[in-house]
């Protein structure tokens, strides 16, 4: 079984990177952190769950290649 | 003139034409031998006009001569490698005896990696182990082209260490043989697959394990070679446990030394990204602690800017009433009444010239402590 939601890991990694560089960059207003940091708290979480959870799916194609 | 092939007569008796001869001969050939596999020594090699293969196979005691296309070569050869030629026993017309060859492999190590070596050195030349070919793999892929046997521990390795190591890879596995006369075919014929397909995998992964030469010679051959290279789905081809590289893992994108090592290099250990994840997790609290407390600062700076300001002006407009105050009362005419000087009115009226008096006018002269009554007696202007 797959995870149920189908995410892009590498994607959503590079978002949360580019977060935290903002945010270590210091110069955002607060607003703007308090925003960034709740989005990467998501991010933190969707990759958790799709870690703990995500299973392979392995098809064997029918087709005879003989 | 007609045979004299009556009833009853014996092959011995029977007189031929040459061309029956030969037809009858190929007939019986046909009946008894539809396919022979032959192991010999290549002597003689030639190739005419881009397209027929003659040659030689020859022991210490006896010689074959040989037939075929360029199409059904495993890849350069050269006199003196050992083949085992598997083909039809023909009796030519006009040329006499030979073997129509169907297919050729090289077979004893020395061969195959002379037959390899040889190999190598044509597909070098063409330049499909050049390193600026390389693309880089999906790191992790969704999906994942397997090229193996559903049988091998290959498969079960690969699959067991990437369901460890990582969730959510669809895997294709597209069952072949990767050994034995049928493997090159089924493993170009996979590779084909995938790259038509409408929504190809990220990746293609062709696996097995180790084994000897023979064992790996589909992955030196140059169907296989020119298959992995030509993909454009990007590859990675991980032969067990060998020193010398093969063909199809020098083509590809990618090697691994493993089926298990195939997917480490693919995909992230989860456990570690896990504890990576908490890392980041509290880097961004204290980003955020560090920002908040930033602000705070510069707050707190802003506040003791203005106090220190505001602390300044009242100093100084403290400063500027006393002034004032002094210079008021340096002004007021008590303090110059003091000093001696008199204010002099005339009903009531400041008098500030000689000119608006009278002789015997009636004064009031206000001094700095009393008010006294006077009158004029004489003026002088001056």
């Amino acid at each position: 079984m797959t995870a149920k939601k189908s995410i892009n890991y590498q994607k959503l990694q590079a978002e949360l990177d580019e977060l935290l560089a903002a945010l270590q960059a210091g110069d955002m207003d607060i607003d703007e952190a308090t925003n960034a940091y709740v989005r990467g708290q998501e991010i933190v979480d969707e990759l958790s769950a799709y870690l703990k959870s995500a299973e392979n799916k392995v098809t064997k194609l029918t087709k005879d290649f003989s | 003139m007609p045979p004299s092939n009556l009833p009853g007569q014996g092959i011995d008796t029977l007189t031929l034409t040459v061309s029956e001869f030969v037809g009858l001969l190929n007939q019986t050939l046909e009946f008894a031998y539809p396919r022979v596999s032959i192991v010999g020594e290549l002597s003689n090699f030639r190739v005419s006009k881009n397209r027929w293969v003659y040659f030689d196979l020859k022991d210490e005691l006896a010689s074959l001569k040989c037939f075929g296309t360029v199409y059904m070569l495993p890849g350069p050869l050269e006199d003196g490698l050992l083949l085992q030629v598997a083909g039809a026993p023909r009796l030519h017309p006009l040329y006499g005896f030979s073997i129509n060859v169907q297919t050729i492999q090289p077979v004893g190590e020395g061969s195959l990696k002379r037959a390899a070596s040889l190999l190598q050195a044509k597909l070098l030349a063409e330049g499909l182990f050049a390193s600026e070919r390389k693309r880089s793999l999906p790191y992790p892929p969704r999906k994942v082209g397997l090229i193996t046997s559903a049988q091998s521990a290959a498969y079960a390795d690969f699959i067991k260490i990437l369901g460890k190591r990582w969730g959510g890879v669809a895997v294709d596995l597209a069952d072949v043989q990767v050994q034995g006369e049928a493997a090159i075919g089924q493993l170009v014929r996979a590779i084909e697959y995938f790259n038509q397909q409408a929504k190809p995998p990220e990746v293609l992964v062709i696996t097995r394990g180790g084994g000897n030469a023979d064992d790996l010679a589909a992955f030196n051959s140059e169907q296989v070679t020119r298959a992995v290279a030509a993909s454009r789905v990007p590859t990675l081809v991980a032969i067990g446990h060998e020193i010398d590289l093969s063909l199809a893992e020098m083509a590809a994108d990618q090697r691994a030394s493993t089926p298990s090592n195939a997917a480490e290099l693919l995909t992230p250990d989860k456990l570690r990204e896990q504890h990576q994840l908490q890392l980041l997790q509290t880097q961004l609290a204290l980003s955020l602690q560090q920002l908040i407390k930033a602000q705070l600062q510069k707050l707190q700076n802003i506040y003791a800017t203005m106090t220190e300001t505001l602390h300044n002006k009242i100093i100084q407009a403290r400063q500027e009433l006393i002034a004032q105050q002094q210079l008021l009362q340096a002004l007021a005419p008590q303090a110059i009444l003091s000093r001696g000087y008199a204010i002099v009115r005339s009903a009531g009226q400041i008098v500030r010239s000689g000119k608006q008096l009278k002789t015997g006018q009636k004064l009031a002269v206000q001094l700095s402590d009393a008010t006294v009554s006077a009158q004029v007696e004489d003026i002088q202007l001056q």
